[in-house]
Parts: structure tokens; C-alpha cells; sequence
């Protein structure tokens, strides 16, 4: 068994780096578009669907991802540990869907807001520890610059939520608020990810990191839409903006994958 | 090879390990076979070897590095002048007390403090046999703790003279935990490749 995991470990790494991202860029975009098609001839919801467990199944598994990559680096206090808190904030991610459709289909009750929400704001102060962790030991002190820039894209993200959503924001005050508390949060996270691409910039993790801030940008894109969309009312679960999750939850394990690679 | 450099080295790699994982230190050590053919204790006693490869891997953040791998060994505290270093590194602290435990290598190590002479001289000063005498102090050689500074001519042949590396030791408990803390004499903390870098970070 040994033998066997070594001798594919072995060809994982013999694989140049480039044919192994483009294996993974065009997996990842072939499953996003394979599984938009297939939402667009899904019958229409009444019962548990596939999508449904295509939904659970990407972060349950991009978190198990997380989980073995901390293993592997035996759980020491940079590298492992700071990727376990991203696998546990994927978790509660994963939980918060799993709370999402425990009030579509048993309590048969709106899951928008709901106690789902909880969980899902929970994945964000853990890849905040994440970047920080990492930061901490690798960064060298942030410059005024990276603190501007990363600030601005922070403000920038919120100002672009608020400007979609000012015309339509006083008919449903309460989605208005939880979506502005979603979107700083997811703010926040990206702008730290900003600063960690600069800790990372002249290191050989420089591309993992740079995948990871990729895949937090999908994320954001994913909340402002999502959010924009409950508070007109608009979204469905056929709608693409579920792509974005599905590609930036990808976009980790990919990460994941590199950061193993160049260590 | 600066002895007090050697006797941090095998406690530098644990550190590595902790902070990064046993995967990058064996990455960081395939490196440095590759192009060195240093394996990582040596290369840690070639310290410039470890920084560049370090830098290869980590850029400039290597210093950074550095640093948490030497504040994680030991911190260093000015008293009357003198630099007194207390040894945070269980490997390392275990290593002092074990030798320190033991009666006749703490009688040579005491005599090594203030004296640097030869074997011969040591064993006979400490009234300690021969027959077991020079298998003690070989141990504390291997270990760093007793080393070889300067040569003495003896009927053509030239004798190394031997010193301890410390000029003072203080093991006391607090809160339940040994602290050991050493003062390294002056010549060997002015050579250490490490303590440039505590030095450098200091200011």
C-alpha cells in the first residue's frame, strides 16, 4: 500500500508545473460549465436534486482538502495550522448548507435569512486567520502603500454593493443590512488577501497564494451578486451566481494542490 | 566551525520543523543536497549555506525566518554588562542539565569555565581516572560543550588546549519550569554567525 501511494505521489510530482495547471484550470472551468448546462435542463425544483448534492459535496470535499494538506505539513504552527482553520472555515460553510436545505425541504420554511447565515459568516473569520497566520510569519512589515491599496479595494467592494443595491434597498431594509454585514466580512477577507499577495510576492508560494486570492476574488463576486439578487428578490438556485462558490471553492483545492507542490 | 554556532545546530532543526512542518524541512534539505551536498545539520553550521537557500525559498522574508528559528532556541538578557542567554529549546536545555547532572563532567566543565589547558592536565586538576575520564570529555566534545581554542607545543607536537564554552551557567525553577540560562564567553558570542543575527535583529 506504501509502495502504491508513493509511486503515485511520485507521478503527481513529475508532471511539469505547467501542463498541471492547465489540467486544473480546465477541469475546474469544464465542471463549472458542465454543471450550469446541466442546472439549465434540471427539472424544476420540488425535491432533493442533484445540484443539492453538488452544492454540499464541493466544500465538504474542498474542506477534507484543507484537512489532509494540514496533515501533511503534521500540523505545525504556520503552515498546518493555518490551513486547518481555512478547512474548518470551509466546514462551517459546508454546515451552513446543510442548514440551508434543512429549511428548504424539512422545515419547508424561506432559508433566507436564517440561522444558515450563522455558519456561513463563520467561514470568514477563519480564512482571516488563515491569511493572517501566514502573514504574521512571512510578512515583512505592510507598507503605507499595500495598507492604501488593500484598504481600497475593501471599501471599493462595499461602495459597489451599496451603489447596486441603493435604489431597491429601502423596500427590504433587514436583507439590505445582512447582505452589507456579509459583504464587509467578505470585504475585510479579500483585503487581507491583498496584503498576503505582497507577503508572498518574491517566495516560491507566491503562485499558490496568488491562487488562493484568485478564488477569494470569485468568492466576493459570488456574495455581492447573491446579495443583490435576495434583496430584489431574484435568485434561484439555477441562477450562475452559484458558479462563482462552486469555482472558487475549486480555485482552493487547486491552491491546496500547488502550495503541496512547491513544498 | 564557531563551537557555540555547532551546539545551536541540532536545536535549529527542530525548530524548522515545528514552525513549517517535517514536509518543507525535507524540501529545504533535498535543496540544499542538491546544491551543496550539505545535509541540513551541516548546513546549519555552515550558516550562509541554510540563508541561501532559505532565501531561495522564502525571498526576502528569510530574515524573518531566521529570526523565529533563533528567538524560538533562546532569548538573551544584559546583566552587569554581560550577556546572559537562557536556553528556551527543551533539547538544548536538556542537553546542558544532563551534563550538568552528572558529577564528574560538571567537575570538568566548572574547572573549563576559568581554565583552557589539556586533557591531561584537566583530568588530573579534577581528579578524575584516566580510564573513564577521556570517554566524559569526549562526550561533552561531541556535544559542544567543551572545545578546543587554542594549541600548546609539547616536545615538538602541537596539544590542544581545551575550554568550556560558557563562563557561567544559572539552572533555577520557575513556575514549575528549569530555566537554564548561560553566559557564553566572549570570544565565541563575538564569532557566532547566529548571535550576528540576534544582534542585527536586536537593533
Amino acid at each position: 500500500m506504501r509502495h502504491k501511494r508513493g509511486f503515485a505521489f511520485s507521478k503527481f510530482k513529475k508532471i511539469s508545473n505547467k501542463s498541471f495547471d492547465c489540467i486544473l484550470i480546465l477541469a475546474i472551468v469544464f465542471l463549472i460549465i458542465s454543471f450550469q448546462a446541466y442546472l439549465f435542463f434540471e427539472e424544476v425544483k420540488k425535491d432533493f436534486l442533484v445540484s443539492d448534492t453538488i452544492y454540499l459535496a464541493v466544500p465538504l470535499f474542498t474542506s477534507i482538502v484543507c484537512f489532509c494538506t494540514a496533515k501533511s505539513y503534521g500540523f505545525s504552527d504556520v503552515f498546518g495550522k493555518s490551513i486547518f482553520a481555512l478547512g474548518i472555515g470551509i466546514f462551517f460553510y459546508f454546515l451552513g448548507e446543510v442548514t440551508y436545505l434543512y429549511y428548504e425541504y424539512t422545515i419547508e420554511a424561506d432559508p433566507y435569512p436564517s440561522f444558515a447565515d450563522l455558519f456561513y459568516f463563520l467561514f470568514y473569520p477563519f480564512v482571516v486567520f488563515h491569511i493572517h497566520r501566514n502573514i504574521q510569519y512571512f510578512g515583512e512589515k505592510v507598507s503605507k502603500s499595500t495598507k492604501i491599496l488593500s484598504g481600497a479595494i475593501g471599501i471599493g467592494i462595499v461602495g459597489i454593493f451599496v451603489f447596486l443595491t441603493y435604489s431597491d434597498f429601502k423596500n427590504s431594509l433587514f436583507s439590505f443590512y445582512i447582505g452589507l454585514f456579509f459583504i464587509i466580512s467578505t470585504a475585510v477577507t479579500m483585503s487581507f488577501a491583498i496584503i498576503g499577495v505582497k507577503a508572498f510576492w518574491q517566495t516560491v508560494l507566491s503562485s499558490s497564494w496568488l491562487i488562493i486570492t484568485v478564488s477569494l476574488l470569485l468568492f466576493v463576486v459570488g456574495d455581492v451578486w447573491y446579495y443583490y439578487l435576495e434583496i430584489n428578490q431574484l435568485y434561484s438556485y439555477k441562477h450562475p451566481v452559484n458558479m462563482f462558490w462552486i469555482a472558487s471553492f475549486g480555485f482552493i483545492v487547486y491552491a491546496m494542490l500547488k502550495h503541496l507542490r512547491t513544498m | 566551525m564557531n563551537p557555540l554556532d555547532a551546539l545551536l545546530a541540532e536545536a535549529l532543526s527542530s525548530v524548522i520543523k515545528k514552525n513549517l512542518g517535517a514536509r518543507t524541512l525535507k524540501r529545504i534539505e533535498k535543496r540544499l543536497q542538491e546544491k551543496y551536498g550539505y545535509t541540513m545539520t551541516m548546513s546549519i553550521k555552515n550558516f550562509h549555506t541554510l540563508d541561501a537557500t532559505l532565501r531561495e525559498f522564502f525571498g526576502p522574508t528569510a530574515d524573518r525566518i531566521e529570526k523565529d528559528f533563533v528567538n524560538g532556541i533562546f532569548g538573551t538578557d544584559t546583566k552587569n554588562g554581560d550577556m546572559w542567554i537562557t536556553i528556551q529549546n527543551k533539547e538544548l536545555a536538556e542537553l546542558v542539565l544532563e551534563s550538568f547532572g552528572n558529577k564528574e563532567k560538571r567537575k570538568i566543565l566548572e574547572y573549563s569555565f576559568t581554565n583552557s589547558t589539556t586533557l591531561s592536565k584537566i583530568l588530573k586538576s579534577c581528579e578524575i581516572p584516566k580510564s573513564s575520564g577521556y570517554r566524559l570529555i569526549n562526550e561533552l566534545i561531541q556535544r559542544g560543550l567543551l572545545v578546543a581554542d587554542s594549541y600548546v607545543s609539547d616536545e615538538g607536537k602541537e596539544i590542544s588546549r581545551y575550554t568550556s564554552i560558557f563562563n557561567g551557567l544559572d539552572i533555577h525553577i520557575k513556575d514549575n519550569t528549569i530555566v537554564v540560562n548561560c553566559l557564553f564567553k566572549k570570544n565565541f558570542l563575538k564569532n557566532s554567525y547566529i548571535m550576528k543575527l540576534v544582534h542585527n535583529e536586536n537593533n
